[in-house]
């Protein structure tokens, strides 16, 4: 059988093939012809005679063709350099096989990987799906519910439920509020988003009084946005009510405004270091009646943080009573941090109070340590108001979760179990 | 109740309302009221950002300071400058440096807070607790006070190798953790469970608080309209 | 640096107490970017007429309206105020009221989504917590004020001390990352 040798590794491969078996290089009319071993004692000598003359082939030939001039750098030049089949596959690629040895594993996270990859370039499509209706008939029941029992005792004024028994921390508070000296300086953090007004009210407004009526000078201060407004707002609350309660203005200088500090943690590092900077032009700080025009000296001694009698931080978010222990509780000289938190920052600050290293010298948590406060201080504020009725929906939200779970259990189980028998019938 | 109060609580009895009407499902109303306290938000959050740092930290120090204040602010107002561009997308690259700075800053208050305000207190104080001051009596007192310390400790180391996600590289048990860091990282979740069970709680009793605010105020409202 | 050692001794106290102040007025700065960027965002999804466009023109409307009034008097005016009180004050309160009713159909339905122990654990807890608020009357022969002290002061500080911990310990590391240069979210 007539055979053919490959031009680019010399194998030879049988005469009607098209692709090289060894190095899948293209045959064909590329390749050589058939093979002819050069043999030792062959005949062919090339003699001068055979062998062209160089002079004769380096002149321009009388009958070249002159569309052969452009082809190549050789044209015009017959016979001088055979053109070796490589030459002319040189802009042809050899084409090798690709034998990979990867194993499954491998390959199946390149193409987690590929499918990864292109999918980062796809455009995410969110598809809004409509509620199921028993998810919005639950949502109703649950609703109304809930707002009957609230309403109940606000419309038919029921007897108020039992308080809490007084912790050791709303006494502590008590305690320490009571050792501030008439006249001494406190810094009041108003931190709480306005969507936590209700519940931080609630169980700030005793404090805030019990303040005001030991003639202590508060000084407004807030990390968030809105504080400075909410500061605005429960000073107008105060005046109101020492007007109704006292029937004498309020002094100018008794309430400072401090406004906003803003940068989070790195905010309250610069105030804790240098609280002087946050002062303002005495006329604008001033929160209480006729502030006094022409002063332009502040009305307040802040050269140092520890010169302040107490740091109290109303908050409803862990993460800044966490920035005010950290950045601002060890420059205080061992004057106590307070705080008045919402329920949802007790279980994460609880660490900051419980243990021996108290960083939080006291807490009033939320509605129940504010209503528990103004009973034990004896003022009547929005928690001991709001109490009959906060006491409801958590008794009846606890009820909620644990009958309506199980009977949601329930049924989803029996819907599954019609769902898998209709399956294994049909 | 004055005229401009009366307006004023109308119209948060309307938005009120507007909002609990989510409770029947997703409508117009409740989305056009959203999108006012967006622009209303905002805008207040820039005001005051402009009132009380701006205008007082930045204009007046360049309008009415002392030289060597003047100097520094003219350095802070070029920085200023610099992170506006941040609100052009074409010329945000400018503000690159200066964004590099307040993260820089924070990274670094945070680190020290965490570090010093966090991880030494904490650390001390989990192992304090087993210092009782009378641990040589005898008593339920003491024995209580014992499992108390040493379920917090065994609690909040357990919670910590729940985030440990080293695993083995052995041939047997590819990807596994060990068998006693499993049992940990599961005695761990039981901790967290409980936390967040209590950080869920206490955001389900404030916003009960907000909900009986919300109908208190409408009671009262309705109360000083019809007998006022 | 200077939480650890005295600047005051290389004379560079200055110089941190300069970029704590130069930082904090940034940030307010960093405020005027959100907000210019909110507003274009709402100008050209108002000019194009895409989906939602009248939406986008309330926004537009309430931010300029409460620009001009509360720029022009001031966040601490009564004015100002009435508008805080009468219009953002009641739609974030109304807005964390009807979560209520979200959070109690999300846990009522919690159970046969995920069912397993830590489910019952963590449902558990948060009914003994809710319960726990106060005695309901009647019901004063189970104290669920004791056991919510108990879950609040030992589990669920212990749990919630890990988490600080790896929270804080996470913090040292990312912002040293940031500080080494090995991240850099300020790009882009």
């Amino acid at each position: 059988m007539a055979e053919i040798r490959c031009h680019s590794c010399g194998k030879t491969n049988p005469a009607n093939s098209e692709f090289c078996s060894f190095c899948q290089a293209v045959l064909g009319s590329t390749a050589v012809g058939n093979v002819q071993e050069p043999s030792l004692n062959s005949e062919y000598h090339p003699t001068n005679e055979t062998l062209p003359d160089p002079v004769e082939t380096n002149q321009v030939s009388q009958g070249r063709d002159p569309s052969m001039e452009g082809k190549n750098p050789l044209a015009g030049l017959d016979n001088a350099l055979p053109l070796e089949p490589t030459v002319r596959d040189l802009t042809k690629p050899v084409v090798y096989p690709v034998q990979s040895s990867e194993t499954d594993i491998q390959k199946a996270y390149t193409l987690l990987l590929s499918q990864m990859v292109k999918d980062e370039t796809k455009r995410p499509t969110y598809t809004r799906s409509a509620p199921k209706k028993s998810q919005s008939i639950l949502r109703i029941v649950v609703a109304g519910i809930l707002f009957f029992t609230i309403l109940v005792p606000i419309l038919w004024n029921k007897p108020a439920a039992q308080l809490p028994s007084l912790s050791t921390e709303l006494i502590l508070f008590d305690q320490k509020i009571s050792e501030l000296s008439p006249g001494a300086t406190v810094l009041y953090s108003v931190d709480y988003d306005p969507s936590a007004t209700a519940e931080m009210e609630a169980a700030s407004w005793a404090v805030i009084n019990q303040l005001m009526a030991r003639d202590i000078q508060l000084v407004l201060v807030s990390t968030t946005p809105t504080g400075p407004v909410q500061a605005a707002r429960l000073v107008q609350n105060i005046i109101s009510t020492q007007q109704n309660q006292v029937g004498s203005p309020l002094p100018a200088s008794q309430i400072i405004n401090l406004g906003l500090i803003p940068g989070g943690s790195a905010g309250l590092a610069s105030f804790s270091e240098n609280p002087s900077f946050f002062l303002k032009d005495a006329t604008e700080m001033q929160m209480g009646e006729n502030p006094a025009s022409e002063q332009t000296q502040p009305v307040l001694d802040l050269t140092s943080i520890s010169n302040l009698a107490m740091v109290v931080v109303v908050t409803d978010t862990p993460e800044t009573a966490r920035n005010w222990i950290e950045q601002v509780q060890p420059w205080l000289g061992g004057k106590p941090l307070m705080m008045i938190l919402s329920a949802q920052a007790e279980p994460l600050i609880q660490s900051y109070y419980e243990g021996g290293i108290r960083q939080v010298e006291g807490v009033v948590i939320s509605v129940a340590g504010g209503a528990g406060y103004e009973e034990l201080v004896g003022i009547k504020g929005p928690a001991l108001e709001m109490w009959s009725a906060f006491v409801n929906a958590s008794w009846i939200a606890g009820t909620l979760i644990i009958l309506a779970g199980m009977i949601h259990l329930v049924y989803t189980q029996m819907v599954q179990e019609k769902q898998g028998s209709g399956e294994k019938t049909s | 109740m004055s005229t401009a109060d009366l307006v004023g609580a109308l119209i948060g009895l309307f938005l009120t309302l507007s909002i609990f009407s989510y409770l029947l499902g997703d409508n117009y109303l409740f989305r056009l009221v959203i999108h006012i306290f967006i622009g209303v938000a905002s805008a207040f959050v820039v005001v005051i950002a402009w009132y009380n740092v701006i205008w007082p930290q930045l204009i007046q120090p360049l309008l009415y300071g002392a030289l060597t204040e003047r100097a520094l602010t003219i350095i802070l107002l070029i920085l200023s400058l610099l992170l506006l561009t941040k609100a052009v997308p074409s010329l945000s690259n400018f503000g690159r440096p200066v964004m590099a700075i307040l993260v820089g800053v924070g990274a670094a208050t945070a680190i020290s807070g965490a570090v010093v305000g966090t991880v030494i207190p904490q650390v001390i104080d989990s192992i304090r607790l087993f210092n009782l001051p009378g641990s040589t009596g005898s008593g339920i007192g003491s024995w209580s006070t014992l499992f108390n310390s040493g379920l917090l400790l065994v609690g909040t180391l357990t919670t910590l190798t729940y985030f440990h996600f080293i695993t083995r590289t052995d041939s047997k048990h590819p990807g596994q953790k060990t068998a006693w860091l499993r049992w940990f990282a599961k005695a761990g979740k039981f901790f967290i469970s409980i936390t967040l069970g209590a950080v869920f709680a206490g955001v389900l009793l404030a916003s009960l608080a907000a909900l009986v605010d919300r109908l208190d105020f409408i009671v009262s409202l309705v109360e000083k309209l019809f007998n006022p | 640096m200077g939480y650890f050692i005295d600047l005051d001794l290389v004379g560079l106290n200055w110089l941190r107490q300069l970029i704590l102040h130069w930082v904090v007025v940034l940030s307010a700065v960093a405020v005027l970017v959100g907000f210019a960027n909110l507003f274009r965002t709402h100008w050209n999804k108002t000019t194009n007429r895409k989906p939602g466009s009248g939406f986008s023109l309330v926004t537009l409307v309430a931010m300029i309206l409460t620009l001009v009034f509360v720029g022009f008097f001031g966040p601490t005016d009564p004015l100002s105020i009435w508008i805080f009180n009468n219009i953002q004050l009641p739609i974030e309160i109304s807005l964390l009221a009807i979560l209520a009713v979200v959070l109690i159909v999300a846990s009522v339905r919690f159970l046969s989504r995920s069912p397993g122990v830590f489910s019952v654990i963590f449902i558990s807890t948060v009914v003994v917590l809710i319960w726990g608020v106060a005695s309901f009357p009647g019901l004063d022969f189970i104290n669920f004020s004791s056991l919510r002290t108990w879950i609040l002061q030992i589990p669920a500080t212990a749990g919630a001390r890990g988490l600080l911990l790896g929270v804080a310990l996470g913090t040292i590391a990312t912002g040293l990352r940031v500080l080494l240069g090995m991240d850099r979210p300020y790009e882009g």
